[in-house]
């Protein structure tokens, strides 16, 4: 994995294509890597759509090796929807595949002076780029349909919907699962939109003829491994929890807790949280003869996703995740999960961020196009987004885009990017990384959750501001640093409770590169992402007015707690004071 | 009656001596051992609130009681009962207060999440069909 492949779209006479070692970003994976290319080669003050921006696709350090759970995508650039760097992240198959083939990343550059649409096909004897009108405003099924047909059923695809080819700013990057489906997605901030811009439609990819990544030792590698996989299975969350019901298993918690946003961020409870929780979810799979269990890439070990059935017990989509039904469902006032599989299927066929379509459905119903809990006009304002209608390319541009033109005040919005699934002000400490995340708001520092590098539990006290800060820091930290590893988020739950898999974990990356890194080298790594992503920010134009809430969760108590956001401007700004 | 998956989490009710805390109910009316309460039920809300403290939190007519094994996440974590990070959602902690603490029949809602609803619901099943 020691090589760039670049790829020139705005070269005269067409695309040009360019391998180069990994030189100066030798050592980096994953979001180390795409924030490392995206500070150092894009123009911060660029326009995320321009020639100057690059789109960054790159596995993680482990990504193509036996290690369990190392087949996490970055995808990197500078976002069209925040205007700050972007890292999205994706499961599926594709990381495994690129890693296997021997790229470190791949990035595209330029931009096509005609409005042709290209494919790029990547194989173990060489890389082609090739003009495809054909395929203009495919969705993502289709497209994978086609690909298939051409290129056999080994292939994995990173692809764009037609949402992505109308550079919309909730578009995705899509990426096939186990099955060749399209259903994984670097969902957040507008990545489809760069990848549009560019003119690339779908890279297929096909690993025929490539071997697993071999450790410098691997001896001590499938030993650490080992160790690891254990430490996931007997920890109840990677090994009970999350198998069982998903990450969906939130939705009955967070709403007993009234931190559930319901209705656009109005109340904290949501009457019909039972139906479409992840245990009813769960039972409705395995009754209509789909998989509550199931990987979303080979070497998953905790297997939190699954497969979905309609009512005539045919394959709809994969298991919706917590977010996705949290923002289709409870944020929109539906309960039916039928209709919330229905939303998920259209929002990955057209290649749509789940969590910002959901919250702009949810503004869209405030603003009075469709009522609460209408769950075929939910769908109806999806395919306008597909469509491209007027109103669909409001929509599709997110919801603070949507707020603005119709008039509403609410919109739950940080750097432009919706907020996910719990209210920041019933927990207060998500708030503040909601706040200051480098990348808008932001679920995912929420999951690094290991107390090793969060140094929680008698390092800090997280009542007092200084530990909600603190702990927000060290959570971001440790996301960027998993980030790039390759390794899926979900781990972390296992090396909060069990020191010795978050060991496991160190050992792998020591075995497998001949390093001696520590748990220290790890907040290193995880600091130093940030900081560059954080300097990439500022000469782009953001200051610490931009780390805040909206108004509103400062003014307006959530029922049933009544409780508004307390943490103070002053505080927020010391987030990144280390 | 039997009581599936939506009904635990929807809540089932128990026609119960009320004013005891939280662990007393468990233990004394719903038969839950100890050690089950100590490894397996990582969260107890009551009344929409996560309680920390099962000896002090006071069981009144009409109360609900919900109960989770650990959860995922910042937020899921935070729910844990005396959790590392459980301070970071002081707001909307159980509070203790004094007048709840009558003793009286009453009744008392018993919601049931993820793997608890297969590792209790058939126990408390009888106990609140003996009602
Ligand atoms: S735990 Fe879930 S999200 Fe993570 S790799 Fe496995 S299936 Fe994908």
């Amino acid at each position: 994995m020691g090589k760039i492949l670049r790829i020139n779209m705005g070269s005269e006479g067409g695309p040009t294509i360019v391998e180069e070692p990994l030189g100066n970003y030798a050592g980096l994976g994953g979001r180390g890597l795409t924030s490392a290319i995206v500070s150092k080669e894009v123009p911060p003050q660029c326009h995320p759509l321009s020639a100057e921006n690059k789109l960054v696709i790159a596995p993680g350090l482990l990504s193509g090796t036996a290690g369990a759970m190392s087949g996490r995508l970055s995808v990197g650039c500078k976002s069209p929807l925040t205007g700050t760097i972007k890292e999205a992240n994706s499961g599926g198959q594709p990381s495994q595949v690129l890693a296997r083939l021997g790229y470190a990343a791949i990035v595209l550059e330029g931009k096509p002076k005609t409005d042709d649409l290209y494919k790029v096909i990547i194989k173990n004897d060489g890389v082609k780029i090739e003009k495809d009108n054909s395929l203009k405003m495919l969705p993502n099924y289709d497209l994978v349909e086609r690909m298939k047909s051409q290129y056999g059923d080994k292939i994995a695809c990173i692809s764009i919907g037609p949402a992505g080819e109308m550079r919309l700013a909730a578009a995705s990057v899509a990426c096939t699962d186990t099955e060749l489906r399209p259903t994984r997605h670097a969902g957040r901030g507008g990545v489809g939109a760069v990848m549009g811009s560019k003119q690339v439609k779908v890279i297929v990819l096909d690993d025929t003829g490539t071997k697993v990544r071999q450790p410098k030792d691997p001896e001590k590698f499938k030993d650490a491994n080992k160790r690891f996989v254990e430490g996931l299975q007997k920890h109840p969350v990677t090994g009970q929890g999350l198998p069982a019901y998903g990450t969906n298993v939130l939705t009955n918690i967070i709403n007993e807790a009234g931190a559930y946003p319901t209705y656009n961020f109005k109340q904290g409870n949501f009457a019909g949280a039972s139906k479409i929780s992840g245990e009813t979810l769960a039972e409705l799979e395995v009754k209509r003869g789909g998989v509550a269990t199931h990987g979303c890439h080979r070497g998953c070990v905790i297997r939190c996703s699954g497969i979905f059935h309609d009512k005539d017990g045919k394959y709809l989509t994969k298991q919706p995740e917590y977010e996705t039904v949290w923002a289709h469902g409870g944020n929109c006032g539906i309960d039916d999960l039928d209709a919330i599989a229905m939303i998920d299927f259209w929002d990955d066929n057209y290649g749509l961020d789940t969590i910002e379509m959901g919250a702009t459905i949810a503004v869209a119903m405030e603003a009075g196009l469709a009522k609460f809990g209408d769950a075929n006009a939910a769908i109806q304002l999806i395919h306008e987004v597909g469509k491209g209608t007027y109103l669909g390319k409001i929509l599709g541009s997110g919801a603070a885009v949507t707020a603005k033109v119709f008039g509403i005040e609410r919109a739950p919005v940080v750097k432009g990017q919706s907020m996910p699934a719990y209210d920041p002000r019933a927990v207060q400490g998500i708030g503040v990384t909601y706040a200051t995340s480098t990348m808008g708001a932001d679920h995912t520092a929420g999951y690094a959750i290991a107390s090793n590098i969060l140094k929680i539990g008698g390092h800090v006290d997280p009542l007092s501001p200084e530990g909600q800060i603190e702990l927000s820091r060290n959570l971001q930290i440790a996301t960027a640093a998993i980030d790039s590893t390759g390794m899926c988020l979900f781990i972390a739950f296992a090396l909060l409770d069990q020191p010795e898999t978050f060991q496991a974990l160190i050992d792998m990356l020591n075995a497998f590169y001949g390093l001696n890194l520590t748990a220290d080298s790890v907040t290193e790594l995880g600091k130093s992402i940030l900081k560059m992503e954080r300097e990439f920010n500022m000469k782009a134009g953001f200051t610490k007015e931009h780390d805040r809430l909206p108004r509103y969760f400062y003014t307006e108590p959530i029922a049933p707690h009544n409780v508004v956001f307390k943490v103070k401007d002053e505080d927020l700004d010391k987030v990144f004071n280390w | 009656m039997i009581f599936d998956s939506l009904s635990w989490q929807e809540g089932v009710e128990f026609k119960v001596r009320v004013g005891c805390s939280v662990r007393d109910f468990l233990t004394k009316h719903l038969e839950i051992p100890n050690d089950f309460i100590e490894n397996r039920i990582a969260i107890i809300f009551l009344d929409g609130s996560p309680v920390d403290d099962i000896d002090r939190a006071i069981i009144k007519n009409g109360s609900c009681i919900a109960m989770s094994s650990q959860m995922p996440g910042l937020v899921g974590a935070a729910m844990t009962r005396k959790g590392l990070i459980s301070p970071l959602r002081t707001s909307i902690s159980y509070d203790v207060k004094k007048e709840d603490t009558k003793e009286e029949v009453g009744i008392v809602k018993v919601k049931l999440f993820n793997t608890l609803i297969k590792e209790l619901g058939q126990v408390l099943q009888s106990k609140a069909n003996a009602n």
